[in-house]
């Protein structure tokens, strides 16, 4: 372990304490950062599922059509 | 030149510790020397997953913090043991027993120690990385093991909980100018898909996302019963693994 005061004072577990201890972190600020992200992320889910249900809708279309081919057939 | 590697999460079941085993038996199968130590001490568990047991594991990183041996007693070469054929694999476990996790916690230790153990390793093994499985959390300890490897990993999941830890994680990483990278774990597969996750995950928690892995049930099933990738080498798991090595390889080469 350091020695003399001025080692002490300038550990590596003080300056952990002391950043910790200076951040003041502003809780609602990163609430609304983190909210905004789920929102951009649940927007894109959203555009994914619109385009699963068109590709279903498409798939469905020619399921039909293929259905029609083979009774044709 | 030994590089010190930390894998880090705010908070604990994000697959930390599968992470941190499984990465490492793909780095040393690529032929490097990694050693990885278990430094969550307060509920060390990586050599389960080694299946490291009690009769093998005769000395811990406890037992080297108190002097009662030397860190070279207390390292084991798990290459052999874990069938790898390439590179070269050593763990530095700790001890699941109360009485000596409430001796470290009592007590404490030198906060030069994880820097200690890089330059041992070095010395004894001429390892290329070391991989430090932390504590999760902010505590001051686990801290210091971050801040004294030269890089991180901070492994999250989609979780609300885990997005906003990592998010104040990186914050307190920056203010020590510590290099660190995301990796997105156990993924919802749909979520997985989304081309712009990790480009948005980066942006939101100022640390590059170098992987999104996303959930498998059979990891999930494996149960810690060994090193996944090694048993399953075909497994999508098992692939994103290996992914995740050759980007940390290509970071370690600059």
């Amino acid at each position: 372990m350091p020695s003399s005061k001025d080692e002490r004072e300038h550990s590596l577990r003080d300056q952990i304490t002391s950043v910790l201890t200076s951040m003041q972190t502003d809780m609602a600020k990163v609430e609304n950062i983190v909210a905004e992200f789920e929102r951009k992320i649940e927007a894109i889910m959203n555009k994914i599922d619109d385009l699963e249900q068109r590709v279903s809708y498409l798939e469905s279309l020619l399921g039909i059509s293929k259905e029609s081919d083979e009774e044709g057939a | 030149m030994t590089v010190s590697m930390a894998i880090h999460s705010y908070r604990g079941g994000t697959g930390k510790s599968t992470t941190a085993a499984n990465l490492a038996a793909v780095l040393a199968a690529m032929g490097l020397k990694v050693a990885t130590v278990d430094l969550d001490l307060t509920s060390p568990g990586l050599h389960m997953i080694y299946g490291v047991t009690a009769n093998l594991l005769k000395h811990t990183l406890n037992d080297y913090l108190y002097g009662k041996c030397k860190l070279g007693n207390a390292v084991l070469d798990i290459t052999r043991y874990l069938g790898l054929s390439r590179g070269r694999l050593y763990f530095l476990g700790s001890s699941m027993k109360p009485e000596e996790i409430a001796k470290l916690l009592r007590e404490g230790y030198d906060e030069n120690l994880f820097r200690k153990i890089t330059e041992e390793l070095e010395k004894l093994y001429s390892v290329d990385l070391v991989i430090f499985d932390t504590h999760p959390g902010l505590t001051e300890d686990t801290l210091l093991s971050v801040i004294s490897s030269d890089l991180s990993l901070l492994v999250t999941r989609m979780d609300k909980q885990d997005i906003t830890g990592t998010y104040i994680t990186a914050q307190v990483l920056r203010r020590f100018k510590k290099v660190s990278y995301a990796v997105l774990n156990m993924v919802p597969p749909k979520f997985a898909s989304i081309p712009e996750l990790a480009s948005e995950v980066s942006r939101l928690v100022g640390a590059p996302v170098i992987a999104v892995i996303p959930f498998y049930e059979d990891v999930l099933e494996h149960r810690s019963h060994g090193v996944f990738v090694l048993k399953h080498p075909r497994h999508p798991f098992t692939t994103q693994m290996v992914k995740l090595a050759e980007r940390i390889v290509s970071i370690l080469r600059g």
